[in-house]
């Protein structure tokens, strides 16, 4: 067994605090905490895979009215006046964002991919593992980002364990 | 949003209980910047209402204070403050020093380090600038213990790291630390933390070559501002350099510091005679 | 002073747009290295700045600050990479390619006001 360091959820926390005060900070503050519980009906899920010495997926699931609001803080304009198209960009320019920053945290050399919106319903990612997870909290919204890994160590791991 | 006088006075009497700094009116305005989003990050609708809760009986109110007076007291927290002072140690000041004295190391006091990137960029600057074998030695120190643990570990996250800090630098005194950057052993290794307050008398010190006293001086009264920069000029050398914040200057406040301009601002020089006090001159 | 933004979100373009049409800047955009080049060669004029992501597809950030350093007409364009890429043997290579600067994502206004500061781009008198 490799003595790698993996990210956890306080890492998540971390990056997710980040990455909302320098791209969301609009006054309304951004409570970031892996214990809070989890009360999402989650529309939309973006995600960036990640290849290489670390294989799996940075994903971020929101309803559709949270992806409107990152969409509208973005793009800096009133959510009824953005398309259905800005509001899954926005969503995925946050998984890429997320998404970058989580893989400087992983087992290098590793390449992510551009990032993929589907609807909850459709996004599945088979053969992977959660790794860790963090809830984000803004604007009456919830925000939910996972590491998921579809490396074999990891998932044998999470067997015996 | 504007302060009322009587919040303002509010701010000010708290400031100068709990800190020994002085407001004066016409500082409405960094009350302001500095309580609006301490306000928004504790929940508060208004500035208002922030000190409303800080003035309340009850046990949060102690906490509120606290942090009413640390926003008040930090210092902006950005790389190469405001470039200048840094490029004046390289122009004119490094020059000088090597000129005076070929061997002895470089000794430089960051006097109000708060959470480090002042003494980092001028080792930074030091470690491009000097010579081979010649060494230097940095002094940091600050008035809060936190500030003291905190620029001592010299971790930094990436929205700090991107302010003002050229990459090129980023890469040479940088390592990766989770997702943080940590200064490099070798710029650590030649920079002293330590807790100090300015408005007290200084703990013995050997000689420095320049001091970095930037944006500190504005928080303290006329006569506390005085004491300060005697008890700095006496652990400068004669002809020692002192930098200041870009708007403080300390003509009508001390006379033993000469102006010295540098581009668009400048630095002070401690005098090389030693100034003996002036006496009451009587009739001969 | 004219910019040029390279990146294959619409957010950030976006973004970037706003921004430096907010420091006085009129804004190119592209969504690969390869438009890039194409917007640039029928260009009126050689922007001054540059903000460039890294991961593109047809042709990506890198690839493009290696094209564009061989053109001599663009020796006064500043390329600033601007990606979430934040490995130190990245910024290495993207430097030692011939970026001038490096702007990690997130970043914040304050933060990308410092980076054009540092390279002489942002007018007298803008305050971060």
């Amino acid at each position: 067994m490799t003595d790698e360091v993996l990210p956890t959820s306080d890492d998540l926390d971390n990056i997710a605090e980040q990455v909302w005060s320098a791209f969301l900070a609009d006054g309304h503050e951004a409570v970031v905490d892996g214990a809070e519980p989890v009360d999402l009906d989650a529309d939309l899920a973006a995600s960036v895979a990640i290849v290489g010495a670390f294989d799996g997926h940075v994903v971020v699931t929101s309803s559709r009215d949270g992806s409107r609001e990152v969409a509208s803080a973005l793009f800096e304009m009133s959510a009824d006046e953005l398309s259905a198209d800005e509001v899954g960009d926005a969503l995925g320019e946050l998984a890429n964002v997320l998404g970058g920053n989580v893989k400087s945290m992983l087992p290098a050399p590793s390449t992510m991919s551009l990032p993929r919106i589907a609807s909850a319903a459709h996004g599945h990612w088979p053969g992977t593992v959660e790794l860790c997870r963090t809830v984000v909290a803004w604007r009456g919204n919830q925000f939910i980002l996972i590491l998921l890994s579809s490396r074999q160590q990891d998932r044998l791991e999470r067997v015996v364990a | 949003m504007e302060l009322t006088g009587q919040q303002f006075g509010y701010v000010s009497d708290l400031l100068r209980r709990e800190a020994a700094i002085v407001l004066s009116p016409g500082k409405e305005y960094l009350v302001e910047s500095r309580l609006r989003p301490l306000a928004r990050q504790t929940g508060h609708a208004s500035i208002g209402e922030l000190l409303n809760v800080a003035q309340s009986p009850n046990g949060a109110a102690v906490a509120v204070r606290k942090r009413i007076v640390e926003s008040l007291t930090i210092n902006e927290t950005s790389w190469f403050r405001d470039r200048e002072p840094f490029a004046a140690l390289t122009d004119v000041v490094l020059p000088q020093i090597l000129g005076e004295s070929p061997t002895r190391p470089v000794r430089i006091w960051s006097a109000a380090s708060s959470s480090g990137q002042e003494p980092y960029s001028i080792a930074i600057q030091l470690d491009k600038a000097l010579p081979p074998g010649r060494d230097y030695q940095i002094l940091a120190t600050d008035l809060s213990t936190e500030m003291v643990a905190r620029s001592s570990a010299g971790r930094y996250n990436q929205l700090e790291i991107n302010r003002g800090l050229p990459a090129g630098d980023l890469v040479k005194y940088f390592q990766r630390a989770g997702a943080d950057w940590q200064v490099s052993d070798k710029l650590r290794r030649k920079i002293t933390f330590q807790q100090l307050n300015l408005s007290q008398p200084l703990p013995a010190m050997q000689p420095f070559d320049v001091v970095f006293l930037r944006n500190v001086l504005i928080y303290f009264s006329p006569e506390t501002k005085r004491q300060i920069l005697a008890r700095i000029r006496k652990v400068l050398r004669p002809g020692g350099w002192l930098q200041l914040g870009a708007a403080e200057t300390t003509v009508g406040i001390d006379a033993a510091f000469e102006r010295v301009p540098v581009g668009r601002t400048a630095i002070y020089r401690a005098s090389s005679a030693n100034l003996l006090p002036v006496k009451e001159v009587t009739a001969c | 002073m004219l910019g040029i933004v390279i990146d294959d979100s619409k957010a950030m373009r976006k973004i970037l747009r706003k921004f430096l049409e907010g420091l006085d800047f009129s804004v190119l955009e592209a969504g690969n290295g390869r438009e890039a080049l194409e917007v640039l060669d029928s260009a009126d004029s050689v922007p001054e700045l540059a903000l460039i992501d890294w991961n593109m597809p047809e042709m990506n950030g890198l690839e493009f600050v290696v094209e564009a350093r061989k053109r001599p007409e663009w020796r006064n364009m500043t390329l600033v990479m601007v990606t979430t890429e934040s490995e130190h043997s990245q910024i290495v290579r993207a430097l030692a390619s011939g970026a001038h600067e490096y702007v990690i994502k997130p970043f914040t206004k304050d933060g990308m006001i410092d980076k054009l500061a540092l390279l002489g781009l942002v007018p007298v008198g803008v305050l971060s």
